[in-house]
């Protein structure tokens, strides 16, 4: 006990210390601060550009007024007016490069960064110039969906997301009613409601969500990123962790999160979809097998030593009884037990 | 007789109601005050617009009603929907579109709320922000579980013994102070999940019958964080603390006498009351480190380190009759007991940009935990003599994996990329369980694993056509095992998207394919001879699954798709078919044939008038027309047909500029054949459920004018 005690001293000891560096290195103080005058007047400039190619975004408003318009509601059309964000390359031209060879050619497209006509890959890059910091994208680039090709703007719009006006409910989300559900859409300027989104490309998660024994996706109570990092992430599959290092599950169904004295072993070592299949399905408790004794056998193959051990009575296993077909008649407590080896209270 | 599952306590009921009409009061009251700022508005989106609030809000209540014909038990499994109020998808929205030098609570707060009232599941989210300054985000969700099917956990007297009518909150608030700060922002979250309510589970008894238990279910977590992002030397770092508290008050216990699944015999339990406190506890702290070097390198690495301990101590008291010698025994358990669990993860990521078409990338990650557990069991029966046990058991696991990815990109039509994927891991499993605690133990023998995999991935997109992307991947290898098998799986993934999309017409499709085979080997029994390996899991899946999305005109869009599932799972074991029989190999066969359909269809034909129609049907055939072999038989089936179908139809009239009238229908239909019901003479689960509803949405402020 001592020792775990020593543990979260010594991370509550490091956490403090770097938060106390980073006040004594001045990086609150410049953050509540004005910015130096030096620095607002050079906003607008950004590295390893000539400070003349830009014309800032009031320039660009003179032909792309409605795009103006609604960038100017969103948080990127409002990076100007924050302390931390003087002396940087804000508005349009942040994402869309300088524009001067743009405006004096008369408009000339291919003067000015087309995000539209760039390879996802490259479109990435210019989101992450600001967004690699943040924890949740910091794998992006080791991530499924780059490795695939999806760019950030195939999900979200920079210019952000009108509100979708509602229409009647239903319990039935999929297709282009569900595009019409505000639902997440208005988040992390999504450019539709989440689930939505993603099921674009993941076609087969459609059907797993219209299963008996599913979690609440389509209908709204749960979102795909409740579970995934759609961003990247170490895990297998972009799950997320929760509670630390457990998995994602644990966050909600907090009485498998243990330790208990006698674990069943793929709890931790294989995790839940072991046994479950998380999206959806036709069997109770969201198993993978219907029958639940095969789900057993697929790894319990020498389950039966029991029979051939001279010390134990013959026959608990028998095919014969419908009890013993449900292996958790008799091991119960199939995730873990305090008090029985062999989970059965 | 099956077991009467209910939330008897009074309180739990006036608790929900309380809930339930709090948020429907919550709710109406918003929507009446944003009302009342919002109608005399005429709110338009440009920022440079004279009023200072746009509102858009829609909020819709209705009822719904339910008529089950056939298993209500398994209607209310799959779905749960009740008679009565509910709230259908409701949201306010409001802006702040005043200046940057007017004094702003907010610049946006948006408010949803779905699925109350009869619904099983609701939630309502808020997200609220200031750039520059916080933002929060709040999620409340609300579910009801209830479980009741016949084909699941049942017994030899064909009761089902694990049931559960529960109901579980949910909620997490996260507040982040200067979320756009590019030198530090500060994040503040706490989360809670409570789970109450009625079910059961089964014992057993000396070897004897199965028996029902009634569960009193009452668990909590409430988990707080803390943390901080920022950057520092040019490296963005974030560092988070967090703490869980974890306790489970659950109370099983038997009250009135039951024969268990066998009523022949003499096993009896008169009463059990068993109640077994937990509580756990959870600290962790995550930091993370990000930088990119030259705008070509990147280097993310991550570090985990928890601690979680459970402590409590299990007491039971059971009054039964012996199955065999027939004596009344009232058997005392006292089993104090604690667990840790200390866990850490690494990972360290890298990503090398050597020229712009060519990727380099390796990723390494440590995971390693202990799990420590031990008790002092005690078992005191009356009569007879107390039987003592030390138990203690050690799990040690340490995993090293590595990613090495290459990525090109030819061009932007084309893209390949390669990797290799190396593991490594250490299992070492410790357990005593010492009858004889006042002597000394024998030395305890580790069982131990260690094996290496290696896999192999590859992928390519490309795009045909400016509009048309093809992504495929294959995965193969070897994967880790659960260590009751003793190698490791051999594995072969792959899988192919199309995603095709025009203006107004979109077509997806994807296979995946999955080949797992689980070798295993039959351990010795005491004293035998070991078995030549012999057993093996082969796991064959494929999905193919297909959507089409159309929108010819602005007043109509369709939406369909079918999905086919085919998996074929085969194990070699060792079939007990009873005395004198004894062991006999044979094979255990599980089959899915799972076809889906859906379609969907918005229809505007008059300017008032909006039709919704949908069907969808899923159609499992199973084993197919397989026969069911014998119980005598060295041949196991699994997997049964199962056929469910939906259509929903619904109707959306424009009364005014603010009112919506719905209408609509829903019918779900269920049907099922299981072996085990077949074999055993077990009703089936079938069930048709009708459900009309009907509603009103009240659009108010910019909502109503944007439709």
């Amino acid at each position: 006990m001592a020792s775990t005690k020593n543990i979260k001293l010594s991370f509550l000891s490091v956490f403090i210390l770097t938060l106390v560096g980073w006040l004594v290195f001045g990086t609150l103080s410049s953050a509540v601060s004005p910015a130096p005058a030096a620095a607002e007047e050079t906003q607008g400039i950004a590295l390893g550009a000539v400070q003349d190619d830009y014309v800032g975004s009031e320039t660009c408003r003179g032909c792309h007024e409605s795009q103006f318009d609604k960038v100017a509601m969103t948080k990127h059309g409002k990076l100007g007016d924050l302390a931390s964000w003087k002396g940087k390359v804000v508005g349009c031209e942040s994402c869309h490069g300088p524009g001067k060879a743009h405006v004096e050619g008369g408009g000339d497209k291919t003067k000015i960064k087309i995000l539209a006509n760039l390879d996802p890959k490259a479109v990435s890059e210019t989101c992450l110039a600001c967004h690699a910091g943040k924890e949740n994208h910091n794998n992006f680039r080791r991530g499924d969906h780059w490795r695939n090709n999806v760019g950030c703007t195939d999900c979200h719009s920079a210019h952000g997301t009108s509100f979708a006006p509602q229409r009647a409910g239903s319990i039935v989300q999929i297709g282009p009613a569900a595009a019409q559900r505000s639902n997440q859409a208005d988040r992390a300027m999504l450019k539709n409601s989440e689930p939505q989104l993603c099921m674009t490309c993941h076609t087969e998660v459609k059907a797993q969500f219209s299963k008996p024994f599913r979690h609440k996706v389509l209908e709204g109570t749960m979102n795909c990123s409740d579970c995934h990092n759609p961003h990247g992430g170490f895990e297998q599959k972009q799950t997320k962790l929760a509670v630390g290092a457990d998995a994602s599950c644990i966050k909600c169904h907090s009485q498998m999160q243990g330790p208990f004295v006698f674990e069943h072993a793929p709890l931790q070592l294989e995790g839940c979809s072991a046994c479950h299949t998380p999206h959806g399905s036709s069997n109770a408790k969201m198993l993978k097998r219907s029958t639940v004794r095969q789900l057993c056998l697929e790894c319990h193959t020498n389950i039966f030593n029991v029979e051939l051990d001279p010390n134990l009575p013959a026959g608990p296993h028998t095919q014969t009884s419908i009890r013993t077909q449900n292996c958790t008649v008799c091991h119960s407590q199939i995730h873990g037990s305090h008090s029985s080896r062999f989970f059965f209270r | 007789m099956n077991i009467i599952i209910s939330q008897t306590p009074q309180l739990e009921t006036l608790r929900a109601l309380c809930v339930r009409h709090t948020t429907l009061f919550f709710l109406a009251a918003a929507t009446c005050i944003f009302a009342g700022s919002s109608l005399g508005q005429t709110p338009t989106p440009s920022p440079g617009s004279d009023d200072r609030y746009t509102v858009k809000a829609s909020t819709e209540i209705g009822g719904r009603w339910v008529d089950v014909y056939g298993n209500e038990n398994k209607f209310r499994s799959d779905l749960n929907y009740k008679n009565g109020f509910r709230v259908f998808d409701s949201s306010i929205l409001i802006e702040d579109n005043g200046d940057a030098s007017d004094f702003k609570v907010f610049d946006s707060a948006l408010i949803m709320a779905s699925g109350w009232g009869s619904d099983p599941s609701g939630f309502v989210r808020a997200n609220m922000e200031r750039t520059g300054l916080y933002r929060f985000d709040a999620t409340v969700r609300r579910s009801t579980y209830f479980n009741f099917l016949n084909n699941h956990a049942i017994g030899n007297d064909k009761r089902n013994l694990h049931n559960a009518d529960r109901r579980r909150n949910f909620g997490d608030l996260d507040l982040i102070l200067l979320p756009e700060n590019r030198n530090i922002r500060f994040r503040f979250g706490y989360s809670y999940n409570f789970a109450d309510g009625a079910g059961s589970t089964s014992t057993r008894i000396s070897r004897g019958d199965v028996f029902p238990v009634y569960l009193d279910v009452n668990s909590s977590a409430q988990d707080l964080r803390l943390g901080a992002d920022g950057s520092f030397l040019g490296f963005n770092m974030s560092g988070t603390y967090g703490r869980r508290l974890f306790r489970d008050r659950t109370h099983f216990s038997i009250t009135s006498g039951d024969v268990g699944d066998v009523p022949t015999n003499a096993n009896v339990i008169f009463s059990q009351d068993r109640r077994d406190p937990v509580n756990g506890e959870t600290n962790f702290g995550i930091f993370s480190v990000q930088r990119t070097f030259a705008e070509r390198f990147d280097f993310t690495a991550k570090i985990i380190h928890s601690a979680t301990e459970t402590s409590g101590r299990l007491q039971e008291y059971v009054l039964y009759r012996h199955p065999t010698n027939n004596q009344i025994i009232r058997d005392e358990y006292n089993v104090p007991w604690d667990a840790t669990r200390p866990q850490t993860r690494a990972d360290v990521g890298m990503t090398w940009r050597i020229t712009d078409k060519f990727r380099l990338s390796n990723t390494f990650t440590y995971d390693g935990f202990n799990i420590n557990g031990g008790n002092l069991y005690t078992l005191t029966p009356f009569p007879g003599n107390p039987t003592r046990q030390f138990s203690y058991a050690v799990t040690r696991y340490r995993r090293y994996t590595n990613l090495l990815e290459g990525d090109y990109q030819f061009n932007d039509r084309v893209g390949v990329n390669l990797g290799w994927r190396y593991t490594h891991r250490q299992v070492r499993l410790e357990h005593l369980f010492d009858q004889n605690i006042a002597v000394p133990s024998a030395a305890v023998v580790p069982d131990e694993e260690e094996n290496s995999t290696n896999t192999i991935i590859a992928g390519t997109r490309f795009k045909p056509m400016k509009n048309w992307s093809i992504f495929a991947d294959i995965e193969a290898g070897k994967a880790d095992n659960v260590f009751t098998r003793l190698a490791n799986y051999e594995f072969l993934n792959y899988r192919i998207r199309s995603r095709t999309h025009f203006d107004k017409f979109s077509i997806n499709a994807s296979f995946i394919s999955k080949d797992n085979d689980n070798p295993g080997q039959l351990e010795p029994a005491t004293g035998a001879p070991a078995v030549a390996p012999a057993f093996i899991t082969e796991v064959r899946s494929r999905i193919f699954s297909s959507s089409i999305d159309w929108n010819p005109i602005d007043k109509i869009s369709l939406s369909g798709g079918y999905d086919y599932h085919w998996l074929t799972s085969e194990v070699s074991v060792l079939i007990p078919l009873g005395a004198p029989t004894g062991l006999t190999p044979g094979l255990s066969q599980y089959f899915v044939r799972d076809n889906y359909f859906f379609i969907d269809a918005h229809v505007r034909p008059i300017k008032n008038v909006t039709l919704f129609g949908s069907y969808r049907w899923n159609k499992d055939q199973g084993y197919g027309d397989r026969p069911i072999p014998a119980l005598t038989s060295n041949l196991i089936l699994g997997g049964y047909p199962t056929d469910f179908k939906t259509p929903e139809f619904r109707a959306t009239i424009r009364l005014s500029k603010y009112i919506d009238w719905n209408i609509g229908y829903q019918y779900y239909d269920y049907q099922e054949n299981p072996v085990q019901n077949i074999v055993y003479g077990i009703p089936f689960q079938n069930y048709s459920a009708h459900m009309p509803y009907t509603s009103v949405r009240i659009y108010l402020g910019k909502g109503s004018i944007d439709r």
